[in-house]
């Protein structure tokens, strides 16, 4: 019997992935990219096509593409559309990475405020003027006070925490002990 | 494009001057949130200028971005910790509130969906004893939560009506005594209610809640008769029954009776006679549920079930006609999965849903004690027991105690799991916020307790819900309804909380 031979589509000029009959790859520089955004896009497909990464994680890897239903789905497209999270996931990435002291920062303001250890500010008085242009001292006092919540951040990291801050574990009988 | 959605090609982006936020593309505008619980709704142009920083001080954007915690630059640390507080509030009481208490698995109805898993009324074996039940009690006692609220659940728990009797007044002598908050709900079908137990459960502030899967031909499909015989016109009699005793004398208006559907396939095409028997009814609301693949429905789904998109299709037209009926004055009705997102969006605040929150509800929350005295991460877990397997089985209250509940291996893995820190797509999701994740259903549907959500039936279903009421807010019309909803449900609560602790009172 005559074997069908498979030929490879050719992918656009220029385009960052290459296409064969049944898979699309694409090659991604892991120092250039992140990992993080390559495993975030390649999971974000997994509703449509099964992925598998290929390469040494710490200089490449080969993204391949293969569509989990390939009669509706078109591999041009299935690249382009990984293509299209990929780079949102960089952003997403980017935007979560340059906040996590300041996320880290509110979520312990939040357990200090919840269980007393600080009050909740006191209500809003009267609304600001609206907000000018920043003067060069304005600005610098802003950098200020952020590298403080950073340096306050590390401390508190520093610290050991108790295992159970919150006293889950307790019994009803033994929170009741305690308050006497 | 992934259901979480992308950026435009080429979109230009200033990641330094952005605080920590997420984004959902909504055809036409940009859903903003952040983990503070904060939202905006942006035109497309907005979001790309916001995104490309160039948003300037002058610029009446501003002051929203700033307001709600968008610019990296602008954050008010203290308040943002407040709206956190708010948001998260059951994470700052340690231990479950709701204990599910399974008197009996006996029923006299086979429900083509049964959740609870069910046995045949002659099986007496699967009745809860009065030591078991003062046992269960002990134990949820010894839990450290001060409000407590004990749901009856089965099978039909009116079947072991004597430890029904019993838990109540043992529950009420032990709130009393330890000064604390105690609230007591039955779930049940009806079918069995004389005026006796009625007395019983309003003499006891006990709050009643019963299925109720719509006009006769759908409800009498869905939840026959063992036997056969007509199961819906017993439910409509007692909902009416105590509805006219609740009317004639106005101390009775907490115990107005409430009623739950489950959506199975056949319902699809009943949405407005559902409705429209829950506005005769007199009812305040109705809870547009889907149903879960767990247990026995799982067995059955190719029969009962549907795609999380039929489910949303459902939803979203159903909520419409709801929503017409209040703007033309004919019902004010409310939709119960609406108020609990509102209240979570609009409102920044946790109405209780132990299924929407990060961790879920299991032990956290809630605990769910079978007939036997075990004890499971939740309801959900026990049905899967129930099936044969016991992996959600987290002590007994003959021999563990709360220690080693909190502590166990299951409850770790269910609390790492619905974490929503640790989903990689849910990390990122704009509905973050204010979802959850379920690790029995995603364990029955994906075999793990983590799930993949990207193929996760919940995630679509909730995420299609989620896109309904955002679409909703941004609609002056449905808006003004919703926000009639959420000024009603506040007024509840706060009567409710009149009630002082030692003292039983009326699941709302």
């Amino acid at each position: 019997m005559k074997s069908k031979k498979k030929t490879a589509k050719k992918a656009p000029k220029s385009a960052p992935y290459t296409l064969s009959s049944l898979e699309a790859s694409v090659v991604l520089d892991i120092k250039k990219e992140g990992l993080e955004s390559i495993f975030g896009a390649a999971y974000l497909m997994m509703d449509r096509a099964y992925v598998s990464l290929k390469g040494d994680r710490a200089k490449a890897v080969t993204v391949v593409l293969r569509p989990k239903n390939p009669k509706t789905t078109k591999l041009k497209a299935l690249a382009e559309e990984f293509l299209s999270d990929f780079e949102s996931q960089k952003v997403r990435w980017a935007v979560a990475k340059n906040n996590l002291p300041i996320r880290e920062f509110i979520a312990e303001q939040a357990v200090l405020i919840a269980n007393g250890t600080i009050p909740p500010p006191a209500p809003a008085a009267a609304p600001e003027p609206a907000a000018e242009e920043l003067t060069d001292d304005q600005r610098a006092e802003i950098e200020k006070l952020i590298a403080e919540v950073e340096s306050e951040i590390k401390t508190m990291n520093d610290k050991k925490v108790a295992m159970d801050p919150k006293g889950i574990k307790a019994s009803w009988e033994e929170t009741q002990e305690n308050k006497a | 494009m992934s259901r979480l959605t992308a950026l435009a090609k080429g979109a230009s982006v200033d990641t330094g001057s952005l605080a920590a936020f997420n984004f959902r593309d909504m055809g036409g505008w940009h859903l903003l949130t952040n983990e503070w619980g904060q939202f905006l709704m942006l035109s497309s142009a907005d979001f790309e200028r916001f995104m490309a920083g160039k948003v300037g001080v002058d610029d009446p954007l501003y002051a929203e971005l700033e307001s709600r915690g968008f610019l990296k630059a602008r954050l008010d640390f203290r308040q943002l910790a407040v709206n956190y507080v708010k948001k998260n509030s059951f994470q700052w009481f340690p231990g479950p509130s709701l204990h599910m208490i399974v008197v009996t698995l006996r029923c006299n109805q086979k429900c083509q969906y049964c959740h609870s898993s069910v046995v045949d009324p002659s099986r007496t074996d699967t009745d809860m004893d009065v030591e078991t039940a003062r046992k269960t009690v002990d134990f949820i006692f010894s839990t450290p939560n001060p409000t407590i609220c004990i749901e009856f659940q089965g099978g039909e728990p009116l079947l072991n009506w004597p430890v029904v009797k019993f838990i109540t007044e043992y529950a009420q002598a032990k709130a009393k005594a330890g000064n604390r908050k105690l609230l007591m709900a039955l779930v049940c079908n009806f079918t069995l209610m004389t005026e006796d137990k009625l007395d019983f459960l309003f003499d006891h502030h006990v709050s009643i809640c019963t299925s109720l899967d719509g006009p006769a031909e759908l409800h009498n499909k869905n939840r026959p008769f063992l036997g056969g015989g007509e199961a819906q016109q017993k439910v409509v009699h007692w909902l009416e029954k105590i509805q006219e005793r609740c009317s004639a004398d106005p101390k009775k208006k907490f115990y107005l009776p409430g009623a739950l559907m489950t959506t199975t396939r056949f319902s699809m095409d009943y949405g407005p006679e559902i409705v429209d028997l829950y506005v005769k009814l007199g009812l305040e609301q109705i809870f547009l549920r889907p149903l879960s693949p767990i247990g026995y429905a799982k067995r059955v789904w190719k029969d009962v079930g549907y795609e999380a998109e039929e489910f949303v299709k459902f939803y979203e037209k159903t909520l419409d006609y709801i929503i017409d009926l209040n703007v033309s004055g004919k019902s004010d009705i409310m939709e119960r999965m609406a108020l609990i997102l509102l209240s979570k969006v609009v409102k920044g605040e946790d109405p209780g849903f132990m299924d929407l929150r990060s961790p879920a509800g299991a032990v956290l929350g809630c605990l769910a004690y079978n007939y036997n005295g075990e004890i499971f991460v939740s309801d959900e877990g026990r049905m899967v027991d129930h099936q044969g397997d016991p992996i959600f089985k987290v002590g007994d209250v003959a021999k563990n105690d709360w220690l080693s509940v909190i502590d166990h291996p299951t409850t770790r893995a269910c609390v790492t799991a619905s974490t929503l820190d640790n989903q990689p797509m849910c990390q990122q999701c704009a509905f973050k916020p204010y979802c959850g994740v379920e690790p029995v259903f995603h364990y029955e549907t994906q075999k793990s307790v983590f799930g993949q959500m990207p193929t996760s039936g919940w995630c679509s279903s909730h995420m299609g819900i989620f896109d309904v009421i955002f679409r909703k807010l941004r609609d002056p019309r449905s808006r003004k309804v919703m926000d009639k909803w959420l000024e009603r449900d506040q007024c509840r609560w706060q009567e409710s909380d009149a009630v002082p602790a030692g003292q039983p009172e009326v699941v709302l």
